[in-house]
């Protein structure tokens, strides 16, 4: 009999962002079926990309949520975060074409009537509200998806989305008209609200989680801290290579930034004590930096699909760059030394900025099947594929896993695609920065 | 193309598509249709135009015909068709769910009055 757990991780990838496209667009079909000939107007077009987009952001809505079995879905919190922000997208460019389109078929019958439904106009409710959110949702778009702003100002922008959700329930309730379709789209609204509840009171509070004290911390380089964690009260099971959401709590010598970030846990899954390497990246991160011993931590998750337990016995190559390679470190902690061959490549600027290297030379010296490979960009250049080949030989029929930051992680799977490794065998963390 | 150009560009033409719209409405609202020539019609001959390609409303002892309208219709067609040819001025007023029209829907009518109906 096979595992709830194992059932979700034999599907196919693209199986999660298919049932949640399809759960978005339900609305919407349903009133093109419902609606025969007259979705064939322009009209019909607008109430279909209205529908659309409604249940494009109730769903994108539920996929920002830190739930695990969301993570075991869809191989990793990165991925429901890359479907989140897809839907938000696709959603925010049918919402542009609902007015536009509705305007037209009006203009082509009445043009007067074309400029009442062109202005949030107070005396109807329903273009009022459509208004409202359709300029709420075009700020926080262009302000948070389109600009490079730091990352707290950012947070509190994105969220701020969650005006312009309400303002778009108000146009669905004002809009209803006892249609099975516009049901369909509020009850899919509802869950919506309840999943941004949810993640604002229940996940986003820095007090949320299970309970951890500092107890050791140890500066490894100039921006980077090595955290040991205990656990005050219930103890967190994970697997080598995930990683967790921490938030510090204030202490009598440390004040916290009062945001969680996620980290990866460096130490093996038997040992009860958690352990985090911070890199002053961001705001929160170099606040960290002074963390002292004693204070508490919040600790959610744990999360990530990096190494997916289908490859477990097939030959691997880990490729690494930065503070990207701790999900190697408690990695490497549990392979066997008769497990598949393991080529881990640890890419840094130099020998000098390559903090872990002791560590993953110190885990593999008795494992004979692993073998750890530099490539230093001042002396070697950039990690391309030929130079990661000319290391650890070819990498057709290997499991690649990349682990580093976004535009190497990002540069390195598209020189791989081009190099024929199929998709299916190429296995990232992506898209937990924004 | 990334995702920043893709939400930057879709803004910047949705503002030029609606400013298009904006001031072409505006410019075909200042020369509105000459008002059409009232006659007087009998029931009878109002109930004749029954089908959605060709439907007159009564309302309040005025015949309009709303055929070009239907498409315009916020609510579906069918809340409209149902009532062609027919004595329709209860269900304009109160849609039906006793909720009234807007000033600007009954101004709306006035654009496709037809002509009076005698009883």
């Amino acid at each position: 009999m096979v595992a709830k757990g194992e059932l979700v991780l034999k599907l196919p990838s693209w199986f999660p962002v298919l049932v949640a496209t399809t759960l978005a667009v339900t609305p919407a079909l349903t009133w093109a079926c419902s609606a025969g000939a007259d979705a064939l107007t322009w009209h019909g077009f607008a109430r279909f990309t209205g529908f659309a987009a409604a249940g494009l952001f109730a769903v994108s809505m539920l996929l920002m949520l830190r739930l695990t079995w969301l993570d075991r879905a869809f191989r990793g919190l990165g991925h429901v975060y890359q479907a989140h922000h897809a839907l938000g997208v696709a959603g925010f460019l049918l919402l542009l074409v609902h007015p536009l389109t509705l305007a037209l078929g009006t203009f082509l019958v009445e043009p007067a009537a074309a400029l009442r439904l062109l202005w949030p106009n107070p005396s109807s409710k329903a273009v009022f509200s459509g208004w409202l959110a359709l300029l709420l949702f075009l700020v926080f778009f262009v302000v948070t998806v389109a600009q490079r702003i730091p990352f707290h100002r950012w947070r509190r922008l994105h969220r701020a989305l969650g005006l312009a959700y309400g303002a778009m329930v108000w146009h669905l309730v004002a809009t209803y008209h006892g249609s099975v379709a516009g049901g369909l789209a509020l009850g899919l609204a509802a869950l919506g609200v309840l999943g941004f509840a949810h993640r604002l009171l229940a996940e986003d509070p820095p007090s949320r989680g299970l309970r951890y004290r500092i107890t050791s911390v140890r500066r490894r380089g100039p921006k980077v801290v090595d955290l040991v964690l205990e656990p005050l009260d219930k103890k967190l099971r994970f697997e080598a290579g995930q990683f967790v959401y921490l938030a510090m709590r204030d202490s009598p010598d440390y004040q916290a930034c009062g945001e969680s970030h996620p980290y990866t846990l460096t130490g093996h899954p038997d040992d009860p004590r958690l352990h985090v390497s911070v890199k002053a990246l961001g705001f929160c991160t170099r606040h960290i930096q002074e963390a002292t011993v004693d204070t508490e931590a919040a600790v959610q998750g744990p999360f990530g699909g990096l190494f997916p337990p289908q490859t477990m016995n097939r030959p691997q190559v880990w490729i690494g760059g930065g503070i990207g390679v701790t999900p190697f470190l408690g990695r490497a902690s549990i392979i066997a030394a008769d497990g598949p061959s393991i080529d881990i490549v640890y890419c840094a600027a130099n020998e000098g900025t390559a903090l872990y290297l002791e560590d993953l030379r110190t885990l593999t010296r008795d494992r004979p099947n692993m073998c750890v490979h530099t490539i230093y960009e001042d002396t070697t250049g950039l990690p391309t594929v030929p130079a990661i080949e000319s290391r650890v030989g070819s990498l057709e029929g290997k499991e690649l896993m990349l682990a580093g930051p976004p535009a190497m992680v990002d540069a390195l799977r598209r020189a791989l695609r081009a190099r024929g490794i199929p998709a299916a065998h190429i296995h990232t963390e992506e898209g937990m920065a924004r | 193309m990334n995702t920043r150009r893709v939400v930057l560009v879709a803004a910047l033409a949705f503002m030029l598509a609606w400013s298009t719209l904006v001031s072409l409405a505006a410019q075909k609202s200042r020369h509105p249709v000459a008002p059409r020539e009232a006659r007087l019609l009998s029931r009878a001959e109002v109930a004749h135009h029954d089908r959605p390609e060709d439907c007159w409303l009564v309302i309040r002892g005025k015949a309009y015909d709303v055929t070009k309208y239907l498409s315009a219709h916020p609510a579906p067609p069918r809340t409209i068709t149902d009532h062609c040819g027919k004595e329709s001025t209860s269900a304009f007023e109160t849609k039906e769910r006793g909720r009234a029209h807007s000033p600007q829907a009954w101004q709306l009518l006035e654009t496709y009055f037809v002509g009076e109906v005698r009883d």
